[in-house]
């Protein structure tokens, strides 16, 4: 390859115009930051409607502030009613899950870093990486027209259980419902494009000297989280493909009418749903991996043990679907199956967890932005992994099933864990995807307020929960026995307020950043890994030469040497002992 | 006998609004001015002797639903026999009297349908009210007209529907499972509702022969020929037996 | 965390609340570990001038002791949990009343058997959210929905069961006091699942005895 290609320092295509450089870029740092903006937007979206939910439940009926504009039947007045309640906790989930911690954690990350990371210029099928960002966006559109069609968009849950699902009348959401099951088979396909990139990638271009095992966690968490992507997605679009036609085509699959079985559904739903909750953890946990190594300034505890993990829960992942129908009717014996399944899943992520502890011991920690995010993710995913025991013992989840409780589970480990994950690597990536650093001040307001407010929102759903009070429900006041825990969901709309607040320092950080951030050197955090052997930014084809591999990432601290950082690509010194 | 105020609540509280939604809608039949118009009266009566109607359980929202108690209204029967709640209305009348001007309403009050049956147009717009303050939902039953299953919390005061096919749309209340009320959607303005001794009158029919049906829920349907003298009464008198 | 579960009034509810609260003590004590050690750790190890971090991969034994640690715990917990987990769903003991319990879109249909004891007969009898049970007598409940999923939860009784279109499911409970309690819908069902509430009539012997004699009285 040409080596003649000229690096600048900024973003500039020597061919191509605004379009191509922007727009239909086929460079993975361009589209892994196009996947960043239109998750970003999408998680504003999302938590607006997460807003709405929570103002009706500390103050059922009552009109929510700034929304007397939507007209009826949406809102009343503001007031939201039960159809439009339902459909506000479906997109919520939706959303958040498909459009904003997949496309950031997997199509943003996993695109911006593999190939800097592994030490090559670009992913193997650039075009096939452009097309996969724009088919993702186009489902994204998809699904936000859903909301605008007559009956609303799909309000079955994320879950979207038939037979409630699958025929219009039980609901009484048509289009809208087959909308979102059409917007998923499209966001699969991107997704699949995406899973064979960088599948194809990780194993076929790594740089001279990247053996697998010295790569660093994040690339192997992207990596087993883009393996499971390959395999649960298509299951998932057969399953929904299925549920269209029971909704549209006259089929029975899931319609006890005609001779089908709801409880397939579930079953089919889980199979695809368990290995995406790990989906949406496993890269966090790469992220917390690489930034607690860098800023304790020494190596990962454990690293094939933390390697190893990894394989584990996304081997285990495909075992455990059935704990999440305990309660279904299923036969009371597949529920021991599935509960030593599920209990034996939560010591990979112990080990981790220790790892991390372990990682710390006997460190040199400096608590920069990045830092205290990773390390809110590991205290927040303990607390989410902790709470998910109870929900194993299966007699203990006859009582919380269904109730809050596994609400602030699931919370605790995809905002606690995924999204301060995500925090953490765009504080830290930031200076690398923009040549800007982010202002730190502003970051930590941001992380102190996020963690505060995060656990005000969430911890209170654990009470909430073993008082009895269910999910999705519209109007906890219509029950005598959750009256005297009403006074929790107005603690945690609270909360919930002020989390949202504290976002708006985020994108103000983000965005001031970009244009008017110091300028960032190019190894701001003196870290060893590949991506920061580039310019800052990188430019196209990312190295001025292909680095070669001459050690592990996480080479901190080394006896004997100077600095305490020693980089995978810097050769081995001649007077080596 | 009905007074004339209950004649013209009961017998075709229409929209006027509604025809110009139903003028889009061709209709078979036409109304206009009827000169020299008859009027038939008559009355339905029961064969042998009725059951008492069951009292309904009230064990929802008592708050609201159970300061009255409350009867089932599918079968009443007068002290004289005759049954209250039957639809009478003329099968075959192209042309005749317009529909009457004002709102179709039905109410939710006291968690019971008011009035038990309703006629509406077909294609005009019902204004369904929330007078209880609680959720209510309106479900709809029917074999030509698209059933309308729609949620009403008690901000929602008033939700409108429409029906375009003439038949007899049941309506029921998913939250409060006694609730029962019936629309009659209708072609034409000749349909009435017997008062609480069984009987009706439809007035100003233009003369000549029709055939006369009435419709009760539990008993089913029955069919009569009555000729209408031009400015004149004609008799008809209805018995239905409970089915076996 | 355990002020706030709802009392109980059912003969496996204690096991279920043993279970719950063992879990709560264990994940408490494991919980308070990390997260002490954690913030041990960021300020015992928190960069000073002139200290190098310890330079180490890791420890063999620590990774072969905390996978074995977890390991057996949980898989205690899980043997623990086999015999309630039977005993509740299982196993149904000898049945003293049974009674069926047809969900639907918005409410709970039960449906009584009558002095016959048998369902589908003249003398059944149909009462909307409303489930007359004696106390101290083993309640079996045969769930059926008749359009979408629904499930029946009594937080009192730690009975929680999805009844499923097109299947019956058994369950059973044995109430130990008197009382009205609710009976919430616990599975989305549409837009009335919020709301949807059946109450539970814990009679006494002699109660429960003229309540079916008023009910049965022709």
């Amino acid at each position: 390859m040409s080596e003649a290609a000229v690096a600048h320092g900024h973003e500039e295509h020597h061919h191509g115009g605004f379009v191509s450089t922007y727009v239909f870029s086929m460079d993975h740092k361009m589209i892994g930051k196009q996947f960043l903006l239109l998750s970003l937007f999408m998680m504003i979206i999302g938590g607006i409607l997460a807003l709405m939910v929570r103002w009706q439940l500390a103050y059922p009926e009552t009109a929510v502030p700034g929304m007397a504009w939507v007209p009826e039947p949406y809102l009343y007045d503001g007031i939201i009613p039960p159809e439009t309640y339902n459909m506000l906790f479906t997109m919520h989930a939706t959303i958040m899950v498909f459009f904003v911690i997949i496309p950031i954690l997997v199509g943003a990350f996993g695109n911006f870093l593999i190939p800097l990371m592994i030490g090559a210029r670009d992913m193997a099928f650039p075009l096939l990486n452009m097309l996969s960002f724009w088919i993702a966006a186009f489902a994204g559109v998809l699904m936000l027209s859903s909301v605008f069609v007559e009956g609303g968009a799909a309000a079955g849950g994320w879950t979207a259980y038939a037979p409630l699902s699958a025929n219009p009348v039980y609901t009484g959401v048509g289009l809208g419902q087959d909308m979102w099951i059409v917007a998923i088979v499209v966001l699969g396909i991107s997704s699949l494009m995406g899973s064979i990139n960088y599948i194809t990638t990780i194993i076929n271009l790594r740089a001279p000297g990247m053996t697998m095992f010295r790569l660093p966690l994040v690339i192997w968490s992207l990596f087993i989280t883009a393996i499971l992507l390959l395999l649960a997605l298509p299951e998932l679009t057969a399953a929904v493909v299925m549920l269209l036609f029971d909704r549209r085509f006259g089929t029975s699959f899931f319609l006890p009418e005609g001779g089908g079985e709801p409880i397939l559904w579930q079953h089919l739903f889980w199979f695809f749903g368990h290995p995406e909750v790990y989906i949406l953890v496993l890269p966090g946990m790469g992220v917390a991996s690489e930034i607690i190594s860098v800023f304790s300034r020494k190596p990962i505890f454990g690293y094939r043990a933390m390697a190893m993990a990894m394989i584990a829960i996304a081997f285990l992942g495909w075992v455990v679907w059935g704990h999440h129908m305990f309660q279904s009717g299923m036969n009371p014996t597949l529920g021991m199956a599935f509960m030593t399944t599920t209990m034996v899943i939560a010591v990979p992520s112990a080990i981790k967890t220790f790892n991390w502890l372990g990682t710390l011991w006997g460190g040199s920690i400096t608590f920069k932005p990045p830092m205290l995010y990773a390390l809110a993710f590991v205290s927040m995913f303990v607390i989410g992994g902790l709470s998910g025991i109870y929900m194993a013992a299966t007699p203990v989840d006859i009582f919380i099933h269904d109730t809050y409780f596994i609400v602030g589970h699931i919370h605790y480990v995809v905002f606690g864990g995924s999204v301060f994950a995500i925090f953490a690597a765009i504080s830290y990536w930031f200076p690398k995807m923009y040549g800007k650093m982010m202002n730190e001040t502003l970051s930590k307001i941001h992380f102190f307020g996020t963690l505060i407010f995060f656990n005000i929102t969430f911890f209170p759903m654990h009470i909430i929960g073993v008082g009895g009070h269910m999910r999705r429900i519209y109007n906890p006041t219509q029950y005598e026995f959750l009256l005297p825990l009403q006074h929790w969901n107005v603690i945690m709309t609270i909360g919930a307020i002020g989390l949202g607040l504290f976002q708006i320092v985020f994108a103000i950080n983000f965005f001031w950043s970009m244009w008017f951030g110091e300028d960032a050197p190019q190894n701001p955090w003196n870290a060893n890994t590949l991506e920061w052997e580039a310019p800052t930014p990188p430019p196209h084809g990312n190295f001025l030469e292909i680095p070669t591999v001459y050690r592990g990432p996480y080479e901190y601290s080394v006896p004997g040497e100077k600095e305490d950082w020693l980089p995978q690509a810097q050769p081995v010194a001649a007077t080596a002992h | 006998m009905l007074n004339r105020i209950d004649r013209v609540v009961r017998v075709v509280g229409v929209a006027a609004a509604a025809t110009l939604v139903s003028a889009v809608m061709a209709f078979a039949y036409e109304g206009g001015a009827v000169a020299n118009g008859g009027t038939i009266k008559g009355v339905v009566k029961y064969k042998g002797t009725a059951p008492a109607p069951k009292t309904l359980e009230v064990n929802k929202d008592k708050k609201v639903c159970a300061l009255t108690e409350k009867k089932a209204k599918d079968l009443v029967v007068g002290a004289g026999g005759g049954v209250r709640y039957a639809v009478v209305s003329l099968t075959d009348i192209s042309a005749g009297k317009a529909f009457p001007e004002g709102k179709t309403v039905l109410d939710q009050a006291g968690c019971e349908y008011v009035p038990y049956i309703t006629i509406v147009p077909a294609g005009a717009e019902l204004n369904i009210k929330n007078s209880d303050g609680i959720l209510h939902n309106i479900h709809t039953y029917s074999k030509k007209n698209k059933p309308v299953n729609k949620a009403q919390p008690k901000f929602k005061k008033t939700i409108k529907a429409s029906f375009s096919e003439p038949e007899m749309v049941k309506v029921t209340c998913d939250v409060h499972g006694w609730m029962r009320g019936w629309l009659a959607v209708v072609d034409h303005p000749y349909y009435v509702i017997t008062d609480e001794n069984g009987a009706f009158e439809l007035a100003d029919v233009p003369a000549g022969e029709y055939e006369i049906k009435v419709w009760q829920e539990d008993l089913g349907e029955s069919t009569q020929k009555v000729t209408v003298p031009a400015g004149g009464e004609a008799s008809v008198t209805f018995e239905l037996a409970a089915k076996k | 965390m355990l002020p706030w579960l709802p009392e109980n009034i059912s003969t496996y509810g204690g096991d279920i609340d043993y279970l719950f609260k063992l879990i709560f003590w264990i994940t408490a004590i494991v919980f308070l570990a990390v997260q002490v050690t954690l913030v041990w750790f960021l300020i015992k190890y928190r960069a000073q001038p002139g200290r190098k971090a310890i330079y180490t991969h890791g420890n063999s034994l620590l990774e072969i002791g905390w996978t074995i640690a977890p390991s057996l715990i949980l898989v205690f917990l899980a043997v623990l949990s086999r015999s309630t987990w039977d005993k509740v769903k299982a196993e149904i003991p000898p049945v003293d009343v049974t009674v069926q319990v047809h969900s639907k879109q918005f409410n709970w249909d039960i449906v009584y058997p009558g002095p016959d004891k048998m369902f589908g007969t003249e003398d059944d009898l149909t009462l909307e959210n409303e489930l007359n049970v004696p106390v101290h007598k083993v309640v079996k409940l045969e769930l059926f929905s008749n359009d979408v999923i629904h499930s029946f939860f009594v937080p009192v009784l730690r009975f929680k069961q999805d009844t499923m279109p097109g299947r019956q499911i058994d369950g059973w409970f044995e109430a130990t006091k008197t009382g009205v309690y609710e009976i919430p819908c616990a599975e989305l069902c549409g837009f009335g699942h919020s709301g949807m509430l059946g109450h539970l009539e814990v009679r006494s012997a002699q109660d429960y005895a003229s309540w079916v004699a008023e009910r049965w009285s022709k």
